[in-house]
Order: structure tokens, then sequence, then C-alpha cells
């Protein structure tokens, strides 16, 4: 992993207008993402992880710019080494970025067009960004379904002859066309079967050992995201609650909200004898978000503090390795992690 | 037969004839649910296991699916009734769904009717079966949405359901299939659209109902680890047959078919830090089976006579049973 920066986030908003009545006036808004800061170095992966609505989809998407942020910054550093706010590049400008930044996305039914054949789905990006001319781009798709696991002669087919797990290398291959250097999987598996599910998971790694892309990987599956990523980002309703390396958030969380998603991650093996801890109530509604700490309904650790007061977000140092929590106890709260919850038994 | 089987599945076939051909969605497939546990169904899209649970419930889509043979027989009344004879519309078949068997659905958005409130759906079951008035059935549709856990039930019963929350919908799904008290609740895929911590919340409440109604649940997921938690016997299929038996301890620390050891190495394990192992290829196509064993093609451990024959269903112990040639000779009991 070489040690930059390839991607800062900076109080990075991404407000959705409520329109109502017949004029469509504002009349409100959700806040999707709400102020979060982050960075992605090079060539690692980072999971995010979170409940649906929580605005993880929504981040990745501002990233490339499928969404236009209300507010902050995503600087992006291209392979010259210039620093690049995509925020604010027009149109025109944003072609060079979307060839660097490519997605997979969750559904392989709905994201890849039926009326096209395998050859055109893969070499579509090659050919809107002008790349070669048509023998040279049939001869890269060629290469590009072999190296995810398909064979030459699948190209004149369309995308209802494959199986889901195919589809799903289809998308993949579809975004190795261009060699990007970020490539931002939302749910890239979530839609499979196991089995298939874990060579899709092989196939991401075996990319990366070959390629050194970074993968922004947005999942809710938290045992996928422990395995595939380095360091994990957990969101809730907009907002970043806590980052830290994979290995911590999984030892040792410090907010509160991780300590009780690990908690209901199923366990099946019945010689761990894991006690289920759910977390009370639902996700409250983002565009009336409680006062304080958005968890602090929900919290069971919760106090009067939290009520009135949203929580600034501690930075921790140890060993050069800076992790983050937005909590008002972070240093007084005794949290559990994975494998504390796993031997937990309950008390008779 | 001994007193503690509720439902009894034996040599279950279930046909679909579709243009494209014939698809055996379940074939040749039995087993027992017992009075009070929790039977696990696991298996991956496509291996019948939704289409085992339409034909318990008599609800095979027709004209193109047909049970072509076995048997389905229920032990809950004090003779027993076998369900493959009732037509899907008879009087019989009707006082036992929804009443006797009842079954959530893996969409709470879709399985719900939206133009109907929460209550009025939960009321329909209780009138119809429980020959109750409408005071009265109101009065269970409030008590249901208390047990399953809904704040506010006397409001909520008279909400429709695109005002409630996905997991909301998957509780009331609940009380309306526990509102005639059943004996045998069939979850297909409960909490497979469900975030993680709802997730963990409907899985208590089952497992709490459970006790308080003394019922059996049979849970149908492709997740082994919700299986796990929530189930004590386990069943594993694959396109339309079962490929393995056991006892939950048995499927994570012995299992016997290669099926079931794939699906395991599958899954990635927190903390475990190793590569995956996955089952390579994909689930065949139903109407173009390979012949011998089905999962001939993608097993790491097929030997010649996978290919050619079907294996039978070899008993490893008592409750353990794996559909597969390594076992042939190794029987422990016949």
């Amino acid at each position: 992993m070489k040690n930059d920066y390839l991607i800062q986030v900076r109080e990075l908003k991404k407000y959705f207008p409520i329109k109502k009545g017949l004029l469509r006036r504002v009349k409100g808004y959700i806040k999707a993402v709400d102020n979060i800061s982050f960075h992605l170095m090079e060539g690692e992966t980072v999971g995010l992880v979170g409940e649906s609505g929580c605005g993880k989809s929504t981040t990745g998407r501002c990233i490339n710019r499928l969404f236009k942020p209300t507010a902050g910054d995503v600087l992006y550093k291209n392979s010259e080494g210039e620093i690049i706010n995509v925020t604010e590049l027009s149109r025109r400008e944003l072609k060079t970025i979307y060839k660097d930044i490519q997605m997979i996305f969750q559904d392989p039914f709905s994201s890849l067009d039926s009326r096209m054949s395998v050859r055109d789905i893969v070499a579509e990006p090659l050919k809107v960004n002008n790349i070669g001319d048509r023998k040279m781009r049939t001869e890269k798709v060629d290469n590009l379904l072999n190296r995810v696991g398909l064979s030459s002669y699948q190209m004149n087919r369309y995308p209802h002859e494959f199986s889901g797990g195919q589809r799903q290398r289809i998308g993949v291959a579809r975004a190795l066309a261009l060699n990007p250097r970020l490539i931002i999987c939302d749910e890239p598996v979530s839609a499979l079967d196991v089995s298939v599910q874990a060579q899709v998971i092989n196939l991401l790694e075996d990319l990366q050992d070959e390629f050194g892309f970074t993968y922004l990987f947005i999942a809710h599956d938290l045992s996928v995201v422990e395995h595939i990523s380095d360091r994990v980002m957990v969101m809730y309703l907009g907002k970043l609650v806590e980052t830290a390396s994979s290995n911590l958030i999984y030892e040792e969380p410090l907010h509160p909200y991780t300590e009780s998603l690990l908690g209901s991650i199923p366990v099946g093996d019945p010689r761990i004898k894991k006690k289920r801890k759910s977390l009370p109530g639902n996700v409250p509604d983002p565009s009336d978000p409680p006062s304080g700490c958005n968890l602090a309904p929900r919290c069971p650790y919760v106090e009067e503090k939290c009520k009135n007061k949203e929580p600034k977000i501690v930075k921790k140092e140890k060993d050069n390795i800076v992790r983050t929590a937005a909590c008002h106890f972070v240093d007084e709260l005794k949290l559990n992690g994975y494998k504390e919850l796993a031997n937990d038994t309950p008390a008779i | 037969m001994s007193a503690n089987i509720l439902l009894e599945v034996n040599s279950l076939k279930t046909y679909f004839h579709n243009e494209v051909g014939l698809v055996k969605a379940v074939d040749n497939v039995s087993f027992k649910v017992k009075k009070g546990e929790t039977l696990g169904i696991v298996g991956e899209s496509g291996c019948g296991k939704s289409v085992t649970s339409l034909s318990i419930m008599n609800l095979v889509p027709q004209p193109r699916g047909v049970i072509e043979g076995g048997e389905i027989i229920y032990h809950g009344y004090d003779n027993p009734l076998e369900i493959t004879t009732l037509n899907s519309q008879s009087r019989d078949m009707r006082n036992i769904r929804g009443n006797r068997i009842a079954m959530i659905f893996q969409e709470p958005m879709t399985s719900l009717n939206p133009v109907y409130t929460v209550g009025e759906q939960i009321m329909e079951s209780v009138r119809l079966h429980q020959k109750r008035d409408n005071i009265k059935a109101r009065a269970r549709a409030i008590e249901m949405l208390k047990l399953v856990g809904l704040p506010a039930p006397e409001q909520i019963v008279d909400e429709y359901p695109h005002e409630l929350s996905g997991g909301m919908r998957q509780r009331v799904m609940i009380g309306m299939a526990l509102s005639c008290n059943p004996d045998l609740l069939i979850a297909d895929e409960p909490t497979t659209a469900l975030d993680v911590t709802i997730e963990a919340q409907i899985l208590d409440l089952m497992e709490e109902l459970q006790d308080e109604f003394n019922m059996s649940i049979m849970l149908i997921t492709h997740d082994l680890e919700v299986i796990g938690e929530m189930s004590e016997r386990v069943i594993v299929m694959y396109t339309g047959k079962i490929m393995e038996k056991a006892n939950i301890d048995d499927i994570f620390h012995n299992s016997k078919h290669p099926y079931t050891q794939g699906l395991l190495n599958s899954i990635p394990q927190i903390g475990a830090n190793k590569r995956l192992i996955p089952i390579e290829g994909s689930v065949p196509d139903l109407t173009d089976l390979p012949s011998g064993c089905y999962f001939a093609p993608r097993c790491n451990q097929a030997k010649e006579i996978c290919w050619v024959d079907e294996p039978p269903e070899y008993s490893i112990t008592e409750v353990q049973k794996a559909k597969c040639w390594l076992y042939d000779g190794k029987e422990e009991l016949s």
C-alpha cells in the first residue's frame, strides 16, 4: 500500500429537498449526508457500513459526482499528483474523473442494459471515451471477460442469459475497462447467493492485488465488510459515528452503535454461545433527526447530556493509527468487541 | 406414528410445466416437523425451499404447478389429514391455511395489502377462522399488535402499511400469522429484507412467541447463520432435493455433504482473516440438469459414479442423513 491520499472528503453534505403541495414548495430537507469527513489512501479497501437509509450510498455517489453535494469538498489526487476538487468540476471536466472512479452496483439485474450484448456493455466506456478502434475494443473486452472468469464465446450474449453471479462479473469487467484507480462498490454481493458471493469477493481481492485499486466497499453485511476491508467506517443517520482499522473496530469498538451492530450479527455455530443483543426501536426519520446525539433515543448508555448536545468527533491515536468516534463518553464507556459478545454466556 | 410429529412430508414432488420444459422444483423430498421445534431449511435460490412451503399451504401456482406425487400429512387434528388430496379452495384446506398453519413472507412491503389498514387485515382472518364479531376481532387485532411489540397498538391498528417501517410491517405480518394460534408457522426468509439490528429484534420476537404459543416453526432462509441461531434441526436443499439432514451442531462441526461443507466455507468468519473457498460454478438450470448427482459439476470430491447415477440418501446416524456417494457402504444404521 502506498502511503498517499487518493481521496479526501471534507465536511461533505448532501441534503435532498422535500417538496410538498401544489406549488412544490420546499418544506424541509432530508439530511442524507450531514457533515462527514474522511480520506481514502491509495490501494486500501475501506468498508462503509450502516443500516438502510443511513446515507452510505449517497456518500459513494457524491464522491463520483453522480450527485452534486450540497456543501463540502471532495479532493481527488490524480495520477499526475494534481489535486482536483471534484465538487467544483463542470460536466466536461467530469469526464476525466469518471475514467478514474468507477462503480459496481448492487443489483446485477437492473444495472446492465438488457438490450445490449455483453460486448457492447463492456466496450461502452471505451467507446464513450474514444479509446481504440472497434477491433482493439473487442480484443480488450475479450481480455476483460477472461480476467473476470467469463469466456470469450459469451461475448455476443445478452444479460438475461447469465446468472446473477455472472452478471455481477460483467459489471466488474465494465468497471475495469478504463483502468480506474478507485472503484466504488455499492453492495456488490448482497444480491448474490452465498456460494457465488464468495466467488465475487475473491475476484475483487485478486483484482486489487493485480492492479492496485482502491475500493470503497459499501455494504450492510458486517462479516463481508470485515473480511475485505482494511479500515471500516460506520455511518448512522447521515453521520460517521466511528472509523477505525478493521481489526480494532470489531475487537474494541468505541461507539455504542458499533457495539450494537456487532451484537446483532447472527452467529450460526451453536457452540459459540452468543447473546443476541438487539438495538431497540427504528432508525429515526432523517428529515426530523433527534436533537443532540442521533443515537440518543436508541442508545443503551444514554445520559442527559446526549439528548441536548451533539457529540464531537474524538480522535484517538495509537501506534500511528488514527481512529475516530463521535460519542460524549468515548473514554468512560467500556464496550464489548465481537469476540467478547460471542463468548458472553447468558447469566443463569 | 409417534405423537409428537406435527407435519409429515413424504416423497413430495412438485413440478412445474413451463414452456421451456418440465421443472422439478421439489423432487422427492421427505421430512418431519415435530411439535414445538424449529426446523431450518437452507439453500440457495432455486433450490425449492419456497415451493416446499407453498406445497404445504396448498398454494402451488396453478395451472403450471402440479403436485405429482407424495403426501403431506397434518397431524394436528385427532385424525391425520392428507393435504395434497384437498382442493386448494376447499373448506377443509381453508380451515387449515391461516388457522392451523400460518405463513410469513420475505417482503413485508408486498405481502400486506396497501389499501386496507393493518387492523382490517388482521381482523379478516380472525373473523373467518374464529367466528368473532367485529368488536371482538378488533380487540384481538390490538392484542396481537401489542404482543408483537408495536408501540401504541390502538393507533397502529388504523394505520396503512405504507405508514410503517419495514421492521414494523414484518411485526404486523407475524401478528397476523399468529392471530389464530397456529400450530405451525412457516417463515419464508422472514428477515432477509431487514437491517441487521431489526433482524435481531424479529428473531428475538419469534423465539419469544414460539415459547408462548408452543408452536413449531419452519424457518426457510439462505442464511446459515440465522438458521444456526434459531433451529434445532436443519435440512439443506439443492436443486429440489434434500442434500443433508442433521442437527444444528453436526451441520456446523460435522457436516457430511460436500455441498454443506462448501456453503460453510463460503461464509466469511469475523476474525478469521483467511481467503474464502467458494463453490465453483453456479446453480444449474432446473430445465437442464446434469445426469447423476446434480451437485457433481460443482463438487470438489466428485467420483466417476457421481456423474452417472443419482446417490441415495445414506444414514450417517439416526438423525443425520446425506445424499452422497461418499458414504456408500459406510452406513452406521440402515
